[in-house]
C-alpha cells in the first residue's frame, strides 16, 4: 500500500537534494556521454513511456525496465502530484557492474551506456540488489538475464530515439550526448537547475531531473511501487 | 576472483573508473570480451529503419511500416506501426507525425513519408514527437491476444455460462435468419419472422412505429466508417429505430447542456481549450492529460503551457490527479462529488456581484455592436425577457414589433440610458435591467434582462450554502471568480463527462455560460471549436441513402427519444380530461441520445415493448451504463424474455457473454478508418486500413468473417434494401456491389479523398515507408483510377488535414460571429415530462432530484449513506483496454480512494477490503487506499476494473475443453452496477438519471462503506 510516509523530507529533517555540480555535467568522455533529462513538471503520467519500453524491449510481465513513480506531496495550502520517471541511470560509477562474478555488465567507453552481454551473463541476478535505485528488474527463476534500461542501444546504435523518450507525451524526457554542447540534453542541463537520484551515494548516474522539489526523498520516490497509484 | 587477477585481465582501466569507487572494493569500468554487436544486449524487436555510416537511412528489411489510427479510446489519434511482414504481426505503434492528434503541431502534409521517419530520429526527433498514450502503445497486442475470440460461437449451455461450441459461419447465418428449435429450448423465431414491417409494434401507438423495431442493436456510433455501415442495415435497410448507444452515459448531457450557451437552437457543443495561448485553466469533471480529448494532444498542451508560460489552472476534482502537477501554477479544488454546480454557482454569484466578468463582451447585443468594440460573437446578457406571468409570451424575448421598435429581434435599453431600444440597433446593452415597460398598446409588462435573470438564480441560494454543499471555500470560489475576471478571454473553463450527477446537463450549460462571462469562446487563448472530420457518406458513392428504404421520419423508438406532448400517451389523457402529467415513464426530447441503457430499461420493462433479438457489436452496456439494473441483466439472460441475442465482437465481454451466437470481428488493426479527431483543430480526418490479415475465421467464399459481412450475407438472404449488387449509386451514374467488407469502405475513403484539396502525390519512396502496396491491393478494383490514387494518398500519410492559419487577430479564424445564450428562449418551451414544469431559461441551481422531483436525500438519506460517489477514468484504462497485455500489467487492480480522515471516521484503514454500499444497486467490493489526495466524504473508483466476466478473464468451456479465465485481467472492481436506480421510476427496471435529459448519473451518489 502507498505509505503515507511525507515525500517531502522538510517533515523528517533530512538533506535537500544538492544539485548536480556542473563540474559533473560537463565531464566529458571519449566516446558518447549518452544521458537523459527529465523535467517531472512535464510529466502527465501517461506510462506510454512504461508500455513503449516494454513493447519495445519485449519485456517479460513485471520486469518493466522504466517506470513512473508517483504520490501527492504538500504544495502550499493543498496538495499536488509529483510524477518521477525512474529506470537505469547508466551511471558513471555503477555499482551494479562492481559486483558481476563474470563482468557480463559493464559501461562502454563509446556511448556510457551500461549493458549487460546476454551471452556472458551467467544469470546470478547479484546486480539486482547492488542497484541502490532498484532499475534492475530480477529473474526469480534465474533463467533469464535482470531486465534493465539499456537507453534501447539496439534504437541508439541506428540513430533513433529510446522508445520512451519518442513517446513521452509531454516531452519530459530527453536523451541525448551531453559531449556535445548543441544537444538538448547539454542545452537543458545549462539552462536548469538539475537534480539526480541518490546523488551522495557515488553513483554519478547520467540521468538528470528538472522541476523535483529540492525538498524530495528520492529514497522515498524510488521505493514507491508504481502499480500502487491508479488515478 | 580476486581483484589483481581481476584487474589485469581487463587490460585498460580508466583512470576515473579507479578513482572514483564509492561501492565495495573492486573497481573496473572494463570487460575482457567487449561485444560490439547490439543483439547481444537484449531482445528487442527490430527498429523500423536505421541510418548508416554513409548517413543515409534505409528501411529494415522485413519490417513493413504504415500509418493507421489508434481505436483504444474515442479520441481518435493516429498510428505509426511496425509490422513483422514474414510473421504477419504487428510488433509496436507509436504516434503519426502528420496527424494534429498526436503532438498538436503535425508535419505538412507533402513531407515525404521516408522523411517522416527521418525527422523523428535523433536530435531532430526530440522536437517532432508523435506520441501514443500508454493504451494506444499497448494496442499492438490486440491482434493476436489469446483470449479474442476467432471462430463462430454457438452457445452450449445456459445464456451466460461461457459454454460454447463452434460453427461453421454458413450454419450461424442460416440459424439466425430462419430460427427453429435452436437450443433446445422450444422454437426461436429467426429474423425473417421478426421483420413485419406492415404490423405496428405496439398497436395502437403508431409512434412506435412497426414490428421490425422489435430487433434492438446497440452499436459504437464512434468508429465512423464501421458505425455508418451498421447504422444503415439497422435503420435504412431493416427498419430499426432501436440503435442504442453509449452517448448518454458517457458526455451527451454536458455536450446538450453546453450547446445551450451557444446557439438559440437544440444542438451539442463541447469546447477544447487553446492550448498555444491559455493563460488561465478552470476545469471541472474532466482531467487533462489524464484521459481524453485527446491525451496526446491535450497532455502535450498542458506540459507546454505550464512550463514555458506558467499557465495558471485550477482542477476542481474530488480526487487529486497527475494533472495537478507539483512545482507549477496548478491548484486542486476538492469538491464533493456531484457538487460542481454549487462551486460553480458560488464563483458565478461572486463574478456578477463583484463585476468580474467582460463588460465590453457582455454588451455587444448584436453583431454590429460586437464588432464596434473589438469582439467576434455577441450575446443575448442584455436582451429582454419578458417576465410576467399573465403575458402570453412569458419567458420569450420581448418582440421589438411589440414596443413599435422594429421586428421579431429583442430588445436592450441603451447601455447609459433608459432608453429602451432594438437589439440590432447597433447599440451596447444595459446589462442589469429588471423594469415594467409599457408596450405600444400601453400595457405594462415586466422586463428582465438575461443577465440579470442569471444573477437572480445565482442568488437564491447563499455563498455559504454553496461552500458546504460543494466543500469548497468562499475564499476559494472568490479567488476563482477574480482569476476568471482578471484573465478574460484568455481564461478558458472545460469540463466533460465527469459531472454526470442529476444535473450533468446542466454543469455543460454553466461551462458555456462561464466562458460567455469572460468572452472567451473562440478567442485566442480561450474556448476554441475544432473544424471536424471531413465525412463521406456522400461524394463520388452515395452512401447515404438506399433505394426503397425503411423510412424512420416520425418513428419514436423505445427509449423515448421525443417529445412527451406528441405521444399517444398524453394525446388520450388530454382527451379524456386528465391532467397528462406525469407521463408514466421518462421521454427523452432534450437529450433523444438512443441511450442503450434506457433502450434495455424499457426492454426490460415491455414499456414501451420488448424487443425480440438483440444485435450487439462492440458495445458492452451491462458493464459500461451506470446503474443499470440488475432487472435488465435478468431480462436479457432469460431466453424467454429476449429469444435471440447476436454478439459481434474480437473480445467476449460482460453484455455479449449472453449471447446464442458469437460472431468474431475484426480488431482495431484490422479495419478501414476515416474519422475525426478530438482534440485537433484542423478540419481532416486520421485514417487507416488493415495491417495485417484478420485472425477471423473465414467463411466458405474464402472471407474473414466480421460484422459487415454478416450483416451483408442477412441482408443477402432476406433480401433487403440497401446491400448486394448495384447497391450503391456512383455519381458517373454506374452501380456499384456492397458485396462484402471492403466494398463499403473502399467507397467511404474514395468519398473522403475526395474531398481532400491538396493530397501530397505519392512516389515509390513514399509506397515503399507507407505500406502502400499492401493497403491497397483491396481496393484498387474497387475504384476508378483517380479515386485509386486519392485513397492511397490519403493512406500514404494515414489521414488529411487542412492547414491553415489558426488565428484571425484575436480570435479563431473562420469562427463565425454568434448570439451567445445567457438566457435560452427555445428551452423553455420543454415540459418536464414528470412535472410538466417548464424547463429554466438559464443554467439553475437545485438539489439533486428524482424522476418525480424528490431529492435525493429525501429518500437516501446521509444517515443512512453518509459518503458521496465519484467514478473516474484511469488514464491506462478504456473499453478493450484489459485486454492488451501490457496495460493488465501495468495496472492490477483500482481502488477505493478516500481521504484518511473520512476513512478513520468510518472506521476504516488503508489497506482494508471494503464494501460499497448503496440503496438498490449491487454492492461492489474494492481495496481500499487512502492519502490527502481525496475530497472529504468523497469516495472515488475508476472505470474499466472488475472484469471478471469478460475479456479473458472469463471462464469459458469451448468445444468441451476449457479455457481458463487470466487472473491479472479480472483485477479490480467495477462500479456501474452499484449505482442505484431511481426509486420514483415506478417501474421494476429503473435507472439513476440526470433530471434534465435522462442521461445516465454516476457521480454525486450517497453510498455507504463497510469493511467487506
Amino acid at each position: 500500500m502507498l505509505d503515507r510516509r511525507s515525500i517531502l523530507k522538510m517533515a523528517a529533517g533530512g538533506a535537500m537534494l544538492a544539485i548536480v555540480p556542473s563540474a559533473q555535467l560537463q565531464a566529458k568522455t571519449p566516446g558518447k556521454r549518452l544521458a537523459m533529462v527529465f523535467d517531472v513538471r512535464r510529466c502527465t503520467g501517461c506510462l506510454s513511456c512504461t508500455v513503449s519500453c516494454a513493447m519495445e524491449n519485449q519485456t517479460e510481465a513485471g520486469r518493466g525496465r522504466t517506470r513512473v513513480n508517483q504520490a501527492c506531496i504538500e504544495q502550499g495550502d493543498s496538495f499536488a502530484t509529483l510524477a518521477v520517471p525512474n529506470q537505469c541511470n547508466q551511471c558513471d560509477n555503477p555499482a551494479c557492474v562492481y559486483v558481476c562474478p563474470v563482468e557480463a555488465t559493464y559501461k562502454r567507453e563509446e556511448d556510457g551506456i551500461v549493458v549487460i552481454d546476454h551471452e556472458e551473463c551467467i544469470h546470478c541476478q547479484l546486480c539486482v540488489d547492488a542497484c541502490p535505485y532498484g532499475a534492475r528488474r530480477k529473474d526469480e527463476t534465474l533463467e533469464t538475464p535482470p531486465e534493465k534500461c539499456n537507453f534501447c542501444i539496439h534504437r541508439v546504435s541506428a540513430g533513433l530515439l529510446p522508445a520512451c523518450v519518442e513517446t513521452c507525451i509531454g516531452e519530459a524526457r530527453s536523451f541525448g550526448d551531453l559531449n556535445d554542447p548543441q544537444s538538448k540534453v547539454s542545452q537543458l542541463v545549462r539552462d536548469n537547475k538539475v537534480y539526480a537520484m541518490l546523488s551522495d551515494s557515488g553513483t554519478k548516474p547520467n540521468i538528470f531531473y528538472i522541476g523535483l522539489p529540492e525538498q524530495t526523498d528520492d529514497q522515498e520516490i524510488l521505493s514507491l511501487n508504481f502499480l500502487e497509484w491508479q488515478r | 576472483m580476486d581483484r589483481r587477477k581481476f584487474l589485469t585481465r581487463a587490460g585498460i582501466v580508466s583512470v576515473a573508473g579507479a578513482a572514483t569507487v564509492a561501492c565495495g572494493d573492486k573497481g573496473h569500468t572494463s570487460g575482457p570480451k567487449r561485444s560490439q554487436d547490439v543483439a547481444h544486449f537484449g531482445h528487442p524487436i527490430p527498429p523500423e529503419c536505421q541510418q548508416g555510416s554513409d548517413g543515409q537511412w534505409q528501411r529494415t528489411p522485413g519490417i513493413r511500416t504504415a500509418y493507421s489510427r489508434c481505436f483504444s479510446c474515442y479520441n481518435i489519434c493516429g498510428l505509426r506501426v511496425r509490422i513483422d511482414e514474414a510473421n504477419d504481426k504487428v510488433l509496436k505503434v507509436g504516434g503519426n507525425p502528420y496527424c494534429e492528434n498526436n503532438s498538436g503541431a503535425p508535419l505538412p502534409i507533402d513531407t515525404a513519408v521516408k522523411q517522416s521517419y527521418v525527422a523523428l530520429a535523433g536530435e531532430a526527433g526530440l522536437e517532432n514527437r508523435a506520441t501514443t498514450c500508454a493504451k494506444g502503445a499497448s494496442c499492438a497486442d490486440s491482434v493476436d491476444d489469446e483470449r479474442r475470440v476467432t471462430q463462430v460461437l454457438k452457445r452450449a449451455g445456459k445464456r451466460g455460462e461461457g459454454k460454447w461450441v463452434s460453427i461453421s459461419y454458413e450454419q450461424a447465418l442460416s440459424e439466425i435468419v430462419n430460427g427453429g428449435d435452436l437450443f433446445g429450448e422450444g422454437h426461436v423465431e429467426g429474423l425473417r419472422a421478426v421483420r413485419q414491417l406492415d404490423k405496428q409494434v405496439k398497436p395502437g401507438y403508431p409512434e412506435f412505429g412497426t414490428a421490425a423495431n422489435h430487433l434492438f442493436a446497440t452499436f459504437c456510433a464512434e468508429d465512423t466508417l464501421r458505425g455508418s455501415f451498421y447504422a444503415r442495415f439497422m435503420q435504412q435497410s431493416w427498419g430499426t429505430s432501436n440503435l442504442g448507444t453509449k452517448h448518454a452515459y458517457c458526455g451527451a448531457a454536458q455536450a446538450t447542456g453546453f450547446a445551450l450557451g451557444m446557439s438559440p437552437d437544440f444542438e451539442e457543443w463541447l469546447n477544447d481549450v487553446d492550448w498555444e495561448n491559455v493563460e488561465y485553466g478552470l476545469f471541472m469533471g474532466t482531467s487533462p492529460g489524464s484521459s481524453g480529448a485527446s491525451l496526446n494532444r491535450v497532455g502535450r498542451g498542458l506540459a507546454d503551457s505550464r512550463v514555458d508560460r506558467k499557465f495558471k489552472y485550477v482542477c476542481v476534482d474530488p480526487l487529486l490527479r497527475t494533472t495537478v502537477a507539483a512545482d507549477t501554477n496548478a491548484k486542486w479544488l476538492a469538491v464533493k462529488p456531484g457538487q460542481d454546480a454549487a462551486f460553480s454557482f458560488g464563483v458565478i454569484r461572486t463574478m456578477l456581484e463583484e463585476g468580474w466578468f467582460n463588460k465590453v463582451h457582455l454588451e455587444g447585443a448584436s453583431e454590429k455592436a460586437a464588432k464596434a468594440a473589438g469582439e467576434l460573437n455577441y450575446t443575448n446578457a442584455g436582451h429582454l425577457v419578458v417576465m410576467d406571468p399573465k403575458h402570453p409570451n412569458y419567458k420569450g424575448f420581448a418582440k421589438a414589433a411589440d414596443f413599435g421598435l422594429g421586428g421579431d429581434e429583442a430588445l436592450i435599453i441603451k447601455s447609459g440610458s433608459q432608453t429602451l431600444v432594438s437589439a440590432e440597433s447597433g447599440d451596447k446593452a444595459e446589462l442589469f435591467v429588471s423594469k415594467t415597460f409599457k408596450d405600444s398598446k400601453g400595457r405594462k409588462v415586466k422586463l428582465v434582462s438575461s443577465l440579470s435573470l442569471l444573477r437572480e438564480e445565482a442568488q437564491r441560494t447563499s455563498m455559504k450554502v454553496y461552500a458546504e454543499q460543494s466543500g469548497i471555500s468562499i475564499e476559494d470560489m472568490r479567488q476563482v471568480a477574480k482569476d476568471l475576471g482578471h484573465y478574460g478571454r484568455k481564461a478558458c473553463i472545460a469540463g466533460n463527462g465527469g459531472t454526470n450527477s442529476s444535473d450533468g446537463f446542466v454543469m455543460g450549460w454553466i461551462w458555456a455560460t462561464l466562458n460567455t462571462l469572460v468572452g472567451s469562446h473562440d478567442a485566442k487563448g480561450g474556448a476554441s471549436y475544432g473544424n471536424g472530420p471531413i465525412g463521406g457518406m456522400e461524394g463520388r458513392y452515395d452512401l447515404a441513402n438506399i433505394a426503397d428504404g425503411v423510412s424512420l421520419d416520425g418513428v419514436v423508438n423505445a427509449c423515448r427519444d421525443g417529445a412527451y406532448e406528441s405521444s399517444t400517451e398524453y394525446q388520450q389523457k388530454v382527451a379524456k380530461g386528465q391532467n397528462p402529467y406525469p407521463a408514466s415513464t421518462p421521454w427523452h426530447e432534450m437529450l433523444p441520445a438512443m441511450n442503450a441503457a434506457e433502450q434495455w430499461t424499457s426492454h426490460a420493462n415491455a414499456d414501451p415493448y420488448q424487443a425480440k433479438v438483440l444485435f450487439n457489436w462492440r458495445n458492452n452496456f451491462l458493464y459500461s451504463a451506470a446503474s443499470i439494473s440488475q432487472e435488465v441483466v435478468a431480462s436479457i439472460a432469460d431466453p424467454k424474455r429476449l429469444p435471440l441475442i447476436v454478439g459481434i465482437d474480437c473480445h467476449m465481454n460482460e453484455t455479449n457473454r449472453y449471447a446464442d451466437y458469437f460472431i468474431p470481428d475484426r480488431s482495431m488493426l484490422e479495419e478501414y478508418a476515416a474519422d475525426r479527431m478530438w482534440g485537433s483543430h484542423m478540419l481532416g480526418v486520421v485514417a487507416a486500413s488493415p495491417l495485417v490479415t484478420p485472425r477471423t475465421v473465414k467463411n466458405e467464399r474464402g472471407q474473414h468473417v466480421c460484422m459487415e459481412q454478416l450483416l451483408i450475407d442477412i441482408a443477402l438472404e432476406m433480401k433487403l434494401p440497401g446491400f448486394g449488387k448495384g447497391a450503391i449509386a456512383h455519381a458517373d451514374g454506374h452501380q456499384a456491389d456492397l458485396l462484402c467488407f471492403e466494398d463499403w469502405h473502399a467507397k467511404y475513403l474514395a468519398n473522403v479523398a475526395a474531398q481532400c484539396e491538396d493530397l501530397p502525390k505519392v512516389t515509390a519512396e513514399d509506397r515503399e515507408w507507407a505500406g502502400l502496396d499492401y493497403a491497397m491491393k483491396p481496393l484498387t478494383s474497387r475504384l476508378t483510377p483517380t479515386e485509386t490514387s486519392q485513397v492511397e494518398s490519403l493512406l500514404s500519410r494515414g489521414g488529411y488535414y487542412v492547414a491553415d492559419d489558426r488565428y484571425d487577430g484575436d480570435f479563431i479564424k473562420g469562427a463565425g460571429a454568434k448570439c451567445l445564450q445567457i438566457y435560452h428562449e427555445a428551452v423553455t418551451q420543454l415540459r418536464h415530462a414528470y412535472s410538466g414544469e417548464r424547463y429554466p431559461g438559464t443554467i439553475t441551481y437545485q438539489e439533486h432530484k428524482f424522476w418525480n422531483g424528490d431529492t435525493w436525500e429525501s429518500h437516501w438519506p446521509k444517515s443512512e449513506y453518509p459518503l458521496l460517489f465519484s467514478s473516474y477514468k484511469a488514464t491506462v484504462r478504456s473499453n478493450y483496454a484489459v485486454a492488451y497485455k501490457r496495460i493488465a500489467e501495468i495496472s492490477p487492480t483500482n481502488f477505493v480512494y478516500m481521504n484518511q480522515d473520512t476513512a478513520n471516521e468510518q472506521g476504516l484503514s488503508d489497506g482494508d477490503s471494503v464494501k460499497l454500499i448503496t440503496a438498490n444497486g449491487k454492492p461492489a467490493v474494492g481495496l481500499l487506499q487512502t492519502d490527502s489526495g481525496v475530497a472529504k466524504g468523497a469516495v472515488c473508483v475508476s472505470h474499466g476494473f472488475g472484469h471478471a466476466q469478460g475479456f479473458g478473464a472469463d471462464n469459458r468451456v469451448i468445444n468441451g475443453k476449457s479455457v481458463p479465465g487470466l487472473k491479472e485481467r479480472a483485477g479490480g472492481v467495477a462500479i456501474n452496477q452499484m449505482i442505484p436506480s431511481d426509486p420514483t421510476r415506478k417501474a421494476k427496471a429503473s435507472m439513476l438519471n440526470d433530471y434534465w435529459t435522462g442521461a445516465n448519473c454516476r457521480h454525486g451518489v450517497p453510498v455507504r462503506v463497510e469493511k467487506a
